[in-house]
């Protein structure tokens, strides 16, 4: 185990240590979620079994999982369906975020004006604004769109104008000091450090797409997980409801999977300092 | 550390949108593959059907009629949406469904409204609606209810119909404690003690409790006191004013295919049971056969046809909206439905 106290001491100059010794690093870092997950599975099931509650109120998870087996045809077109809505809804509302954060952090005045407007834009409660996007739009994939692109356009816009008004002064100052335009500015220091809060914010609009996606379709949809969902509850078949839930959150993790391999693509540097941040903290204090 | 070379993220990043743009542009673009498979040769005209709710084995002449092809074959492309809010008859009115399927006690407030939409036809004669509880209560007659704890969303309908009911049989109203529930499992909710009885459909609720689920049911059932309380029509189905005097052919042709479907679920429950479940497989087939049967013989009067309505119903509904305070009191019922559209 190295000792904290002689990293503390070495000289400034070399660069810090990997942490740990090797056989800690090696542990799988998806184990500690699954294995508890898991756990908690299998107490579910026990408890379904031993207290005999009704599959209405609580399915256990092998007649989830049955669910799952039996409907897989059915749910995997659903899925496409509500998938598509909210990757293409999750597209368009990062680009107008990402379009405001440069707006926002271009002027002071525009982000004074700006700014609280798209906090409060949050604050609608979405089953309230869907119903009224059908209203002005009719049926079709616009409204549920528009539900997952207002979602998702907020943390991006929040992150990327953190990580524009946050540009390293110093720089900016050298490319201006080596004859640099506005131009040169932009394209050396302000877009490569915009990169991680867009990709910040993006993991976090990329979490509940999915799910903003399945509440626009409970506005009237033809083809949808959300669809599904009424379907089921309205039979009664929970079951089928939690299957339904199962592969949302399963699609959600793979899309915020999906932007963080985007952005080791974007922005290889930001993968090397999170692993040494992570080695860092992973150092218990005491 | 190097720094990135600064044409490489925006770059990527471009590159990664369009791919991914690209891929969602390459999946398919309808948005309902069941119905797409429904549909034969030649696209019809489009005809958009507004549901009042979800699919059950009230909608099964429109799916048996849609699974059939029968439809497509009349020359119309019908699709079939599900919203899960109420407002078919705004919507319909608005145009973004040409038919709706609805009900009496929504109508003729929307009527009232200034919503120009009319009745073309019942998908039931007789109301199927029922008030039910777990049989350990004992709640088989109005005066049951007394002292009771009634979950429901809500409306001044709910509370005129049991105070009626309970009136009628000489009961005090007052003992009843009004729940307001949203949209939950009504057994689980009686059998987790929340409240004792609830407004249902005898043919889905109140059946599958007792028959899919086992759990054994009281019924006071709005059919059996229309003595005391007005029948009326619920689901029914509705058209925009403008549709029936620009396109009255389009109201034919559809219902006439419709009735076509109910009526094979009269004469063939199980045919028409199945052809639902493969238009909707996410419903439970087995409360999807059990509801089917037992509508079968519901849907048509003994010596009358499928969608044929009574205007001295329509007239002593509204009748008692008004008196309850529900409408206005100029609200004509006669003038809420019309029978020409039905197939002679």
């Amino acid at each position: 185990m190295t000792a904290p106290a002689q990293d503390a001491a070495a000289p400034a100059a070399t660069a810090p240590r990997p942490a740990g010794p090797r056989s800690r690093r090696a542990a799988a870092p998806w184990l500690p979620p699954v294995a508890l997950l898991v756990g908690l599975v299998a107490l579910w099931e026990l408890v379904v079994v031993l207290a005999d509650i009704p599959d209405y109120v609580l399915p256990a998870p092998s007649e989830v999982a049955a669910a799952l087996v039996r409907n897989a045809d059915v749910l995997a077109g659903h899925t496409v369906s509500t998938l598509t809505t909210a990757v293409v809804g999750l597209v368009a509302g990062a680009s107008v975020g990402v379009g405001l954060a440069f707006a926002m952090a271009a002027s002071t005045s525009l982000r004074a004006a700006l700014y609280p407007l798209v906090v409060v834009s949050q604050s609608i409660p979405m089953v309230v604004l869907a119903p009224l996007f059908v209203v002005w739009f009719g049926f079709g994939l616009l409204p549920r769109l528009l539900v997952v692109a207002l979602v998702s356009f907020f943390p991006v816009a929040v992150a990327t104008v953190g990580a524009l008004t946050s540009a390293d002064r110093d720089q900016v100052d050298l490319v201006r000091a080596m004859g640099g335009s506005r131009r040169d500015v932009m394209r050396h220091v302000l877009l490569p450090g915009a990169v991680p809060g867009l990709f910040t914010g993006l993991k976090v609009a990329a979490s509940y797409a999915m799910f903003a996606a399945v509440v626009g379709e409970w506005i009237g949809a033809s083809s949808g997980l959300g669809l599904y969902l009424e379907r089921s509850r309205a039979s009664f078949a929970t079951d089928q409801m939690f299957a339904a839930v199962v592969v949302i959150a399963a699609v959600s993790v793979l899309l915020v999977g999906l932007v963080f391999a985007a952005e080791r693509l974007a922005a290889p540097w930001r993968v090397a300092e999170r692993a040494r941040d992570h080695a860092a903290a992973s150092r218990a204090p005491w | 550390m190097s720094r990135p070379m600064p044409a490489r993220p925006p770059l990527l990043l471009a590159v990664a949108v369009a791919g991914v743009l690209a891929l969602t542009a390459c999946s398919p673009a309808s948005d309902d593959p069941v119905s797409d498979a429904a549909t034969s040769d030649g696209p019809g005209r489009p005809v958009t059907v507004m549901l009042n709710w979800t699919p059950n084995a009230h909608h099964v002449g429109i799916y048996a009629a849609l699974a059939n092809g029968w439809y497509a074959d009349a020359g119309l492309d019908v699709t079939v949406i599900e919203p899960a809010d109420a407002g078919v008859e705004q919507a319909v009115a608005a145009g973004a469904a040409d038919i709706g399927l609805a009900q009496a006690e929504s109508l003729l407030p929307a009527r009232a409204a200034g919503v120009p939409v009319v009745s073309v036809a019942t998908v039931l004669p007789v109301n199927d609606s029922t008030l039910f509880g777990l049989a350990s209560d004992g709640i088989t007659e109005p005066r049951d209810l007394e002292g009771t704890r009634y979950g429901g969303f809500g409306g001044a309908l709910e509370t005129e119909i049991i105070s009626a009911l309970m009136r009628c049989d000489g009961a005090d109203p007052a003992t009843v404690e009004f729940v307001t529930l949203g949209n939950i499992d009504y057994l689980a909710g009686m059998q987790a003690d929340q409240f004792d009885t609830a407004w249902v459909f005898s043919g889905w609720d109140a059946l599958r409790a007792g028959e899919v689920e086992g759990v054994p049911v009281d019924q006071i059932r709005f059919a059996d006191h229309l003595d005391c309380i007005p029948n009326w029509y619920t689901p029914l189905v509705l058209a925009a004013e403008d549709t029936l005097a620009d396109d009255p052919d389009l109201v034919d042709a559809f219902l006439a295919v419709t009735a076509r479907g109910y009526e094979l679920a009269v004469d063939d429950p199980a045919t028409a049971a199945s052809l639902l479940s493969a238009e909707v497989p996410e419903l439970d087939a087995a409360l999807v056969d059990a509801a089917v049967a037992y509508y079968a013989p519901l849907f048509v009067t003994e010596g009358g046809t499928w969608g044929e309505q009574d205007e001295a119903t329509w007239t002593a509904f509204a009748e008692f909206l008004s008196q309850a305070g529900i409408v206005d009191s100029d609200v004509d019922g006669a003038q809420a439905f019309t029978n020409e559209h039905l197939p002679q």
